[in-house]
C-alpha cells in the first residue's frame, strides 16, 4: 500500500496531492493511505453548501482565520486547525455497496490506534456532536469522526481525528454550526490529549499508519 | 424505450440518500456508466451511474430530496429504441407469453396491451373462434387495425389452422427467455407469429413477409376492404350502464372515449365491464378512423392544402397513412408544464403597440460601444429593464399564487425568465436579479444563458427562481400572440417583431418602427386594469429611452 504523510505547501496543493494520490491507486489498482494534519480550514460537506446560511457560515471561518473548503466526502462542516489529523484511504475496485464494513473496518483500526496511544475509546459520540455520524469515536467528547465516498472505481473512506485542539474546534464552529442550522454542543468536541492521550501529531499519525497499514 | 432508473441499494441496510447532485439535466445524453448524480446516505456520498446509454428524460428529485431505495430518481429514453428492433419483439414474445400463462379465455386479447395490434373485440373473439393468431393477421383497416375481414381472410389461407396456433403457443409457453421466444417464432415454419410482432411499426423487420404469407386473393380481399371505409369506424357499443374502476374511468377522460360506447365482452353482475385495455384499443381505432378521414378530407380538398402534420412529415409515407411519434422526454415534460399553467391559471391577453422610433435611435448608438466590451445589444435588454420598471409599479405581476395557503406572495427582486426556443424544446433560463444591473450586463448574461440553453448546457438552477418571464416570438416573426405564463407566475410578456408599420402622427398616416406587445396575465391575481397600466408603464419607459438612465 502507498502511504503519504507530508502535507503540499497551500490548502489547493494539498487537495491536488490527495487527488493524485487517489487517481494513482485507481490506476494501479494498489490501495493508498495519507494520514497527515492539513493546514488550518473548515472543510464544509455537500450539504452544507445548500443551507441558507452557507455563505455566512464561510465568512465567519475565513475571518476566523480558516479558510473554506468543499469536501469530497461525506457529511457536515469539519475544523482542522493544524494538529488535527486527516486520513484518507483509497481502495481501488471495492464492492460499492460495502458502506458498512468499511466503516466498521476503519473504526476498528482507529481504535487500535487510539489502543495503542493509551486512549480507550468506543464508538459513538454525543448528542449534538460535529458532523454527527454513526461511526464516531468518543473519549470523553467525540475525537474521530469517519466518512465517505463512494465512485465507481475506487471507495475513499476518510477520518478526522482530534489531537489536542477541542477547545479551538469548539471555537470556530459553534458559530459555523449556528449559521448552518445544524445542532451543535460545543461541549461534545474532545481530543486524544483530553482522554489522556499524546499531544503529539505525529505520534498519532505514526499509530493511525501503523493501524492501517496492519 | 423509456428506462425508469430506481435509486439502487447504495449500501447494506440503508433505506434511503439525499440527492446531493445533478450532474445531468435533462435532454442530456449519457453513456452507460456515466455518473448521473451524487446521493448522501450515512455520511458517505456515493455516485449513481448510468445503467444505460440515452436521453435524460426526466428527473424525478430535486437536490436536497430524500429517496428511498427503489424509487425512481431519472427516466432515461435509452438508444436501444432507435435500432431496437430485438427489444420490441422481446417485449411482445414478453406479453404474449404472459398472456398465455394466464391462460383463460381472454388470453387472445392479451398482445392488445403491448399496443402493437390494434383489433376490437369482436374481432378478437372471431378470430378466436376460427383460431386465427389476432396477432399474425395484417391489419388492412385504419392505422393497421385488424377486421373481421382481415381474420376471414386469414382463416381461409391454409396455413393458419389450429395446430399452427397451437404449436407456436407451446414454444412460447415452454420457453424462458423471450429472445428465444423470438427466435423461435422468426425462425419457424409458420411465420405468422413473427410478421405479427411487427404489425403496427412496419419497419421493424421485414414486412414482405407479411405480404408472402397472405395468398393474393386475400391480399386482394383486404385492398377492397381499405376502401370501403364506410364500415372502418370502430364498432361503438351503445349501453346505458356500464361498470368500470376510476381508474377506467379517469383514462376514459383523459382519452375522450364515452364510457357507454367502449366495446367490451366482459360482463360483472350482469353489467358491461370495461377495462383500461378497452379503452385504449377503442380510443386508437377511433384515432386511426378520425386520422384517416382528415387525410381523405384533405385530399380532396384544393392540392397542396395542409393535411395532418403526420401525414405530410415525410416524403417516404404514404398517402393515407399515419405515423406516431413518442410523447415523451422534454416534450412531455413542456406539455406537462403548459398543460399545468393554463388550466391552472385563467389566463387573460392584453395587446398593445409601443412606437420606438427613439428606442431604435437609442440602440443604434449604443450598440457598437457594447460590440467595444464584446458584448451585442439586442433590444431585449432594455425591454428587460423597462419591464423591471413597470414591475416595481406594479408588484401584482412579479407574485405567485400560494393556493395552500391562500396567499398572493410578492417577490421583491427582479429575476426575469427568457423563453428560449432550442431544439429540445423550450428552456426559460433566469436572468437573476435584472434591477441590479447595467443594460450591457443584462445584455452580456443573457446571451450567455439562452446561448448555453441551445447547447443544453444550463444547470438546472439557471432555469429555476425566475419571478416574470418574457417570451420573443417576434423573433421568428409574427405581432400577437397569446403567451403561456410560466406557471406558478401570473404573468408573462410576449414580444412581436420590431417593424415599421403604419401609425398615426398628428392626424398623419406615418411609418414607424413599433414593437407589439402581447402579455398574459393570470386573471385570479391580477385585474384587467392592473394588465393594461403595467404595459402602458413599459411602453412609456421604451417610446421614451432616456427613462431607463433612472433605473
Amino acid at each position: 500500500m502507498r502511504v503519504l504523510r507530508d502535507r503540499a505547501e497551500t490548502i489547493a496543493a494539498d487537495n491536488e496531492r490527495t487527488a493524485a494520490l487517489v487517481k494513482q491507486a485507481t490506476k494501479s489498482g494498489e490501495p493508498a493511505l495519507r494520514v497527515w494534519t492539513p493546514h488550518q480550514h473548515v472543510a464544509f460537506g455537500r450539504r452544507d453548501a445548500r443551507t441558507e446560511g452557507y455563505d455566512r457560515a464561510r465568512r465567519y471561518a475565513e475571518r476566523h482565520g480558516y479558510p473554506a473548503i468543499e469536501r469530497e466526502v461525506g457529511g457536515r462542516a469539519v475544523a482542522f486547525t493544524g494538529s488535527t489529523i486527516a486520513v484518507v484511504h483509497a481502495m481501488p475496485d471495492a464492492d460499492r455497496t460495502a458502506i458498512q464494513s468499511r466503516y466498521e473496518r476503519a473504526s476498528d483500526r482507529l481504535r487500535d490506534a487510539l489502543t495503542s496511544l493509551g486512549v480507550d475509546a468506543r464508538e459513538g459520540e454525543p448528542d449534538r456532536s460535529f458532523c454527527p455520524g454513526t461511526h464516531s469515536l468518543q473519549a470523553g467528547g467525540k475525537l474521530a469522526g469517519l466518512a465517505q465516498r463512494v465512485h465507481q472505481s475506487v471507495a475513499l473512506t476518510s477520518a478526522v481525528v482530534l489531537v489536542r485542539d477541542h477547545d479551538a474546534v469548539a471555537e470556530v464552529l459553534g458559530p459555523v454550526y449556528d449559521e448552518l442550522g445544524v445542532p451543535f454542543d460545543p461541549d461534545t468536541v474532545g481530543s486524544v490529549a483530553r482522554a489522556g492521550g499524546p499531544t503529539d501529531p505525529e505520534r498519532v499519525c505514526d499509530a493511525l499508519v501503523d493501524a492501517f497499514s496492519a | 424505450m423509456a428506462f425508469e432508473f430506481e435509486l439502487p441499494d447504495v449500501g447494506e441496510g440503508v433505506a434511503e440518500g439525499e440527492l446531493v447532485e445533478w450532474h445531468v439535466a435533462v435532454g442530456d445524453h449519457v453513456a452507460e456508466d456515466e455518473v448521473l448524480a451524487d446521493v448522501e446516505t450515512d455520511k458517505s456520498i456515493v455516485d449513481l451511474p448510468s445503467p444505460v446509454t440515452g436521453t435524460i428524460a426526466e428527473l424525478h428529485a430535486e437536490v436536497g430530496d430524500v429517496v428511498p431505495v427503489g424509487d425512481v430518481v431519472v427516466t432515461i429514453d435509452t438508444d436501444a429504441e432507435v435500432n431496437g428492433d430485438a427489444d420490441e419483439t422481446t417485449v411482445d414474445a414478453e406479453t404474449e407469453r404472459e398472456g398465455e400463462d394466464a391462460g383463460g379465455e381472454d388470453s387472445g386479447e392479451t398482445p392488445a396491451s403491448g399496443g402493437r395490434v390494434f383489433a376490437p373485440p369482436h374481432v378478437r373473439r372471431l378470430a378466436r373462434e376460427l383460431g386465427v393468431d389476432v396477432t399474425s393477421v395484417a391489419g388492412s383497416g385504419p392505422g393497421g387495425r385488424v377486421t373481421e375481414q382481415d381474420v376471414r381472410a386469414a382463416a381461409s389461407t391454409g396455413g393458419s389452422d389450429d395446430d399452427d396456433v397451437a404449436s407456436a403457443v407451446s414454444k412460447v409457453d415452454e420457453s424462458d427467455s423471450p429472445e428465444s421466444v423470438a427466435s423461435t417464432a422468426s425462425d419457424d415454419t409458420e411465420p405468422k407469429a413473427a410478421v405479427s410482432k411487427v404489425s403496427d411499426d412496419g419497419d421493424a423487420t421485414e414486412p414482405e413477409s407479411a405480404v408472402s404469407n397472405v395468398s393474393d386473393d386475400s391480399k386482394r380481399s383486404a385492398v377492397r376492404k381499405a376502401s370501403d371505409t364506410g364500415e372502418q369506424r370502430p364498432a361503438a357499443a351503445d349501453r346505458e350502464k356500464t361498470l368500470a374502476v376510476p381508474a377506467t374511468r379517469k383514462l376514459a377522460e383523459e382519452e375522450g372515449v364515452e364510457m357507454d360506447a367502449v366495446p367490451t365482452e366482459k360482463t360483472q353482475d350482469g353489467h358491461a365491464f370495461v377495462e383500461p385495455e378497452d379503452i385504449r384499443t377503442y380510443a386508437e381505432a377511433q384515432q386511426a378512423t378520425q386520422q384517416q378521414e382528415a387525410t381523405a378530407v384533405s385530399e380532396t380538398a384544393t392540392a397542396g392544402e395542409a393535411t395532418t402534420e403526420a401525414v405530410t412529415g415525410e416524403a417516404a409515407v404514404a398517402d393515407g397513412e399515419v405515423t406516431r411519434e413518442p410523447y415523451s422526454g422534454i416534450r412531455r415534460s413542456i406539455g406537462q408544464h403548459m398543460e399545468e399553467s393554463v388550466y391552472t391559471a385563467p389566463h387573460a391577453t392584453h395587446h398593445d403597440t409601443a412606437v420606438i422610433d427613439e428606442l431604435v435611435a437609442t440602440r443604434a448608438e449604443l450598440k457598437p460601444r457594447a460590440q467595444q466590451r464584446g458584448v451585442s445589444l439586442t433590444y431585449l435588454p432594455f425591454v428587460m429593464k423597462a419591464v423591471v420598471a413597470a414591475l416595481k409599479e406594479f408588484p401584482v405581476l412579479n407574485t405567485t399564487l400560494d393556493e395552500d395557503n391562500e396567499e398572493v406572495v410578492y417577490r421583491h427582486f427582479y429575476n426575469i425568465g427568457v423563453a428560449t426556443a432550442t431544439e429540445a424544446g423550450l428552456m426559460v433560463p433566469v436572468v437573476d436579479a435584472v434591477d441590479g444591473k447595467s443594460l450591457v450586463e443584462i445584455a452580456a448574461e443573457t446571451a450567455d444563458l439562452t446561448e448555453r440553453a441551445r447547447e443544453r448546457d444550463l444547470a438546472r438552477e439557471e432555469m429555476q427562481g425566475g419571478t416574470f418571464s418574457i417570451t420573443n416570438f417576434g423573433a421568428i416573426g409574427g405581432e400577437y400572440a397569446t403567451p403561456i405564463i410560466n406557471y406558478p407566475e401570473t404573468a408573462i410578456l410576449g414580444l412581436g417583431s420590431i417593424e415599421q408599420r403604419p401609425v398615426v402622427s398628428d392626424g398623419e398616416v406615418v411609418a414607424a418602427h413599433t414593437l407589439p406587445l402581447s402579455l398574459s396575465i393570470d386573471h385570479r391575481v391580477i385585474d384587467g386594469a392592473e394588465a393594461a397600466g403595467f404595459v402602458n408603464t413599459v411602453i412609456e419607459y421604451l417610446e421614451n429611452p432616456t427613462l431607463l438612465l433612472l433605473e
